[in-house]
C-alpha cells in the first residue's frame, strides 16, 4: 500500500478511485502519565507519554485507514490529511483521512 | 481517472466491544486498583502510627477535650460519681505496661448521650448518662479498657491516616469527574466501615484482656452490650451509642471467645457504688 | 439522613447512566440506520481529497461548467453513559471505545450534510474534514465536526 501525502504518486498515474477513505482513534493514557504531565506543567520540556500516546493513536488511524483502501481493492492512498482534536481530558482523538486509488 | 463506486467497510472505526461489557471490565479494573492502593496505603499508615512518639500524643490533647466540653456539657469534677470512676481508671491505668508513658486522663461531661471515646494523647471521656446506665463496676471497666485499647492501638492516628488516604486516592482516580468520584466512593465508604470495626474488636480484646487481669474473670463484661441489643431502637441514647460501636452481638461473641481463651471465666460483679439520684 | 443523602450521591448518578444507555443506545441505532441508507444513496457522489485543479496530475476535464463551495456540519452530544466509560477508561488509559462511535457518526453526518448541499454535483473534491468539541465546564459537552470541500458540476 503505496501512502502519500501528495495529488498522486509520482511516476505513476491514477487508474481508478474509490472515493473517501478513513481511520479513527481516540486513547487516554492512565492516571499516573497525567500526573506526571501536570508535573512538567510546571517547568516545561517534552511530555514524552503524551508524544508517544499521539504517535501511536496516529499509526492506529492510518492502519484503519488503510485496512478500508484495502477492502475496497486500492493499492494506494493519495492526498492524506491528519487532524487532532481533544474529545475528553487527557485523551487524544487522532483522524486520518485521504482518496483510495488505484496507480499503475 | 473512473471512479468505481463501493461501500467501505465503516466498521474499521467503530469498536467491536459490546459497551456494556467494556464497562465491566473498566469497573471492576478501577475498583481493584481502588482496593489495592487503599489496602497497601493502609498498611504503610498503621506501620507509621507505631512510629509516632507519645509525647507528640500529649502535646496535643488538651485542644480536643476542650473543644468536645465545649459542644457536649459542663465537666464533672467532684461527686460521688466523679470519685467512684477516677478510682477505677487510676486501678486500670497500673495495670498498662511500663513502657506506655502516655499522660492518661478521665474527663466525665455531664451529657445525657451515651458514649465513651478516647482521644489522641491519653484523653479518656465519658458521658454521664453511661455511667447512669451501668449496673456493675465491671461494665464501669470494660468501657474505660476499651478506651485505653483504642489509644495503646493509636487507633486515632491510623483513623486519620486512612480518613487522608481515603481523600487522596479519591480526588486522584476521580480527578475526570464527580460522577466518577462517587463511583468509586461505594468500595472505599464501606472498607471505612469495615476497618472501623476491626478497631472496635481490637480494642476489646484489649479490654477484657485488662478487665480480667483485674478481677480475675470476665463477669458483667459483655452485659453493656447485651443491653443494649435487647433496646436497640427504644431510645435515641442507645442508638447514638451504637453507630459508633456497631454490632454488638457480634462483638459480644467475640469478647467471649477471646475470655475463654485466657480462661478467664464469668463470676460475681461488682457492685456499682455510684446510684443515680 | 444518611440514608436519604447516600440515595441523592448514588442514586441520581445511577440513574442517570441507567436512562443514558438507554436513550443513547437507541438514538445511536437510529442515526446509524439512517447514516446507512443515506450513504448508500450518494454512493456514485464521490468525496475526495485530491485537488483536481492541479492539472500536472489531473488532465482538464472538459464536461466542468461549475464548481462551489460546500459544507455540511453537525453537532453530536455525548451521553451520561458513555461520559462515564470515559471517565473509567481515563484512569486505566486505553481506547475510549465509547466516543468512537460518536466522532464515527458525527464525521459520516456532516460528509453527508455536505453531499446534501451539492444538490445535482457530479463529485466533491478536496475535502477536508475538521473536528472540535463543545465543552461547558467539566469534560466535555458535544463534538462538532465540520467537512467542507468543492463541489464539481458537469454536463
Amino acid at each position: 500500500m503505496i501512502l502519500s501525502s501528495l495529488q498522486s504518486v509520482p511516476g505513476k498515474t491514477i487508474a481508478t478511485h474509490y472515493g473517501l477513505v478513513t481511520g479513527s482513534t481516540i486513547r487516554a493514557k492512565h492516571v499516573g502519565r497525567d500526573l506526571a504531565a501536570g508535573f512538567k506543567n510546571i517547568f516545561g520540556g517534552e511530555l514524552k507519554g503524551y508524544t508517544e500516546l499521539l504517535q501511536e493513536s496516529r499509526e492506529e488511524a492510518t492502519m484503519r485507514m488503510v485496512e478500508q483502501a484495502k477492502q475496497l481493492g486500492a493499492n494506494a492512498v493519495v492526498n492524506i490529511r491528519y487532524a487532532t482534536s481533544s474529545v475528553a481530558p487527557g485523551a487524544a482523538e487522532l483522524f486520518a483521512y485521504g482518496t483510495a486509488v488505484v496507480v499503475e | 481517472m473512473k471512479y468505481v463506486a463501493k461501500q467501505v467497510d465503516a466498521s474499521v472505526n467503530l469498536p467491536d466491544r459490546h459497551p456494556l461489557v467494556d464497562m465491566t471490565w473498566l469497573l471492576s479494573g478501577v475498583i481493584l486498583i481502588f482496593v489495592v492502593l487503599y489496602f497497601s496505603g493502609g498498611v504503610i499508615i498503621d506501620q507509621l502510627a507505631r512510629h509516632i512518639p507519645p509525647e507528640y500524643d500529649n502535646s496535643i490533647s488538651p485542644g480536643f477535650t476542650a473543644q468536645l466540653l465545649a459542644q457536649f456539657g459542663p465537666e464533672i469534677t467532684e461527686g460521688e460519681v466523679f470519685d467512684d470512676t477516677q478510682a477505677l481508671f487510676a486501678q486500670l491505668r497500673k495495670l498498662l505496661p511500663e513502657d506506655d508513658t502516655r499522660e492518661y486522663r478521665l474527663t466525665l461531661v455531664d451529657t445525657d448521650k451515651v458514649n465513651a471515646l478516647a482521644l489522641p494523647g491519653g484523653q479518656i471521656v465519658v458521658f454521664r448518662a453511661l455511667l447512669d446506665k451501668a449496673e456493675s463496676q465491671n461494665e464501669v471497666a470494660m468501657v474505660l479498657a476499651h478506651e485505653f485499647g483504642h489509644i495503646s492501638h493509636r487507633h486515632h492516628w491510623r483513623r486519620i491516616g486512612r480518613a487522608v488516604l481515603f481523600g487522596v486516592t479519591a480526588t486522584f482516580l476521580g480527578s475526570q469527574s464527580t460522577l466518577q468520584n462517587q463511583i468509586t466512593n461505594i468500595p472505599l465508604a464501606t472498607m471505612m466501615q469495615a476497618n472501623s470495626r476491626s478497631h472496635e474488636t481490637e480494642s476489646d480484646s484489649f479490654a477484657i484482656d485488662l478487665v480480667c487481669r483485674h478481677y480475675g474473670h470476665s463477669g458483667g463484661a459483655t452485659a453493656f452490650f447485651a443491653r443494649n441489643l435487647g433496646e436497640e431502637d427504644n431510645t435515641n441514647d442507645t442508638i447514638s451509642f451504637l453507630l459508633t460501636h456497631p454490632l454488638s452481638q457480634e462483638r459480644i461473641d467475640n469478647i467471649e471467645a477471646r475470655a475463654e481463651e485466657r480462661n478467664c471465666s464469668p463470676g460475681d460483679t461488682s457492685q456499682w457504688p455510684y446510684t443515680k439520684t | 439522613m444518611e440514608l436519604y443523602s447516600a440515595l441523592i450521591n448514588f442514586g441520581i448518578p445511577l440513574v442517570l447512566i441507567i436512562l443514558g444507555y438507554f436513550m443513547g443506545t437507541h438514538f445511536e441505532k437510529r442515526h446509524f440506520q439512517s447514516i446507512i441508507i443515506r450513504e448508500r444513496a450518494f454512493l456514485n457522489k464521490p468525496a475526495v481529497t485530491f485537488d483536481e485543479s492541479d492539472d500536472t496530475v489531473f488532465p482538464l476535464d472538459p464536461s466542468i461548467c461549475d464548481t462551489r463551495l460546500v459544507g455540511g456540519s453537525v453537532v453530536i452530544s455525548v451521553d451520561y453513559f458513555k461520559r462515564f466509560l470515559a471517565g473509567l477508561r481515563g484512569i486505566v488509559g486505553g481506547r475510549l471505545t465509547s466516543y468512537e462511535t460518536l466522532v464515527d457518526r458525527a464525521r459520516r453526518e456532516a460528509v453527508l450534510r455536505m453531499k446534501e448541499e451539492s444538490g445535482d454535483a457530479d463529485r466533491i473534491a478536496n475535502l477536508r474534514i475538521e473536528t472540535s468539541t463543545l465543552s461547558s465546564g467539566r469534560g466535555i459537552g458535544a463534538v462538532e465536526v465540520h467537512a467542507y470541500g468543492t463541489a464539481i458540476y458537469t454536463r
